[in-house]
């Protein structure tokens, strides 16, 4: 049941028994909760789910389908499902719950009557490379509507997004380094407590 | 023009991607009264809901994925009449306690379908996996 669609991909990898990771689940403790919740508050505007749903989901998914490479924490990994479901279109998002075996459907002989011969699942369509390119565009836009007006967070969200870290992030806000974690601190405490529904398009 | 679609898209995902690495970095190194200070009980006990739920639906397909199994290995054992003695009253347990289940087998049995050898060791291990879930609910409840 269990199927390699972990992004910690390798031949030679160890990985988590599926009795590990159920005793790792259930030894979430409350702040562990908290954390995927903000996770999921996060991403679920962009999957079109509710935050419940794409917790649920990822719980599935770990559950049923996703292998975990030992070493990674078990939030960790969670918090990577959520982000992956978040990746991917509506019909790619099915096809994953498909093929782990969270849906049984009866499949009629492929090529008979209106049932299409099965897709090329690993070329993306041009249909599907547009509806990508949206998601990303409103992404960014999602971004930017959370830190508008708040010249600091504005200024820290088009840096991250540039892929500046550390020293040149301070360098771009005029600060320390105390003072560029206070300001992540003020994003994310901007986008759970402003938006707890998660920020709207 | 293809190559500069393709070249915007792949930069507006990079954007896209870094932000997410900050954003979940963040979150993930915030300390237990950080944490607790922006996320409720309400939510911790919706949380832990989600993941009974989750698990529920797990155990529920895989009882449904055994019982296929069991279903198809058993009509292939009625035709062939060879090799399975295992589990037969384990078999005959859930067709009792099954009536579509049953239903279902004995259907299949007739049409003669199905793949023995495959599946006696899938049917083995589905069971078995069952049981250790089933014993883990009952500790939890």
């Amino acid at each position: 049941m269990r199927s390699e669609d972990s992004e910690e991909t390798g031949p030679g990898a160890i990985r988590y028994t599926a009795a590990e990771i159920r005793a790792a689940l259930d030894g979430l403790s409350d702040d562990d909760h908290r954390r995927l919740t903000m996770v999921a508050r996060h991403f679920a505007p962009r999957t079109n789910m509710s935050e419940d749903d794409l917790r649920q989901e990822a719980f599935l998914r770990v559950l049923s389908s996703r292998t975990c490479k030992v070493g990674i924490g078990i939030v960790e990994f969670l918090a990577g499902t959520i982000r992956s479901i978040a990746s991917e279109t509506p019909r790619s998002r099915k096809r994953a719950r498909e093929n782990a075996g969270l849906e049984l459907v009866y499949v009629p002989e492929y090529g008979v009557g209106e049932v299409q011969e099965p897709e090329d699942q690993n070329t993306p369509s041009p249909e599907a490379q547009a509806l990508a390119r949206t998601m990303y565009t409103k992404e960014i836009e999602r971004a930017g509507q959370l830190v508008s007006g708040d010249y600091e967070l504005e200024l820290l969200v088009e840096a991250l997004a540039d892929g500046q870290r550390g020293k040149e992030l301070e360098d771009v806000l005029g600060t320390d380094t105390k003072g560029l974690a206070a300001a992540r601190k003020r994003w994310i405490r901007k986008l759970q407590v402003s938006f707890p529904d998660g920020v709207p398009l | 023009m293809a190559y500069r679609f393709e070249d915007t898209t792949m930069s507006e995902k990079e954007r896209v991607d870094r932000l997410d690495e900050a954003i979940i970095e963040e979150i993930l190194g915030l300390s237990d009264s950080e944490a607790a200070g922006l996320v409720g009980k309400e939510d911790v006990a919706a949380s832990r809901k989600d993941l009974l739920r989750a698990k529920a639906m797990v155990g529920k397909l895989r009882l449904a994925r055994a019982k296929t199994d069991v279903a198809l290995h058993v009509a292939s054992a009625a035709t062939a009449r060879s090799g399975m003695r295992a589990d037969g009253q384990r078999v005959l347990s859930l067709r009792k306690s099954d009536p579509v289940l049953d239903k279902k087998m004995t259907l299949a049995a007739r049409s003669g379908t199905a793949n023995a050898e495959a599946d006696a060791a899938s049917l083995d291990q589905d069971l078995a996996e069952l049981d250790a879930w089933e014993a883990e609910d009952r500790d939890q409840s």
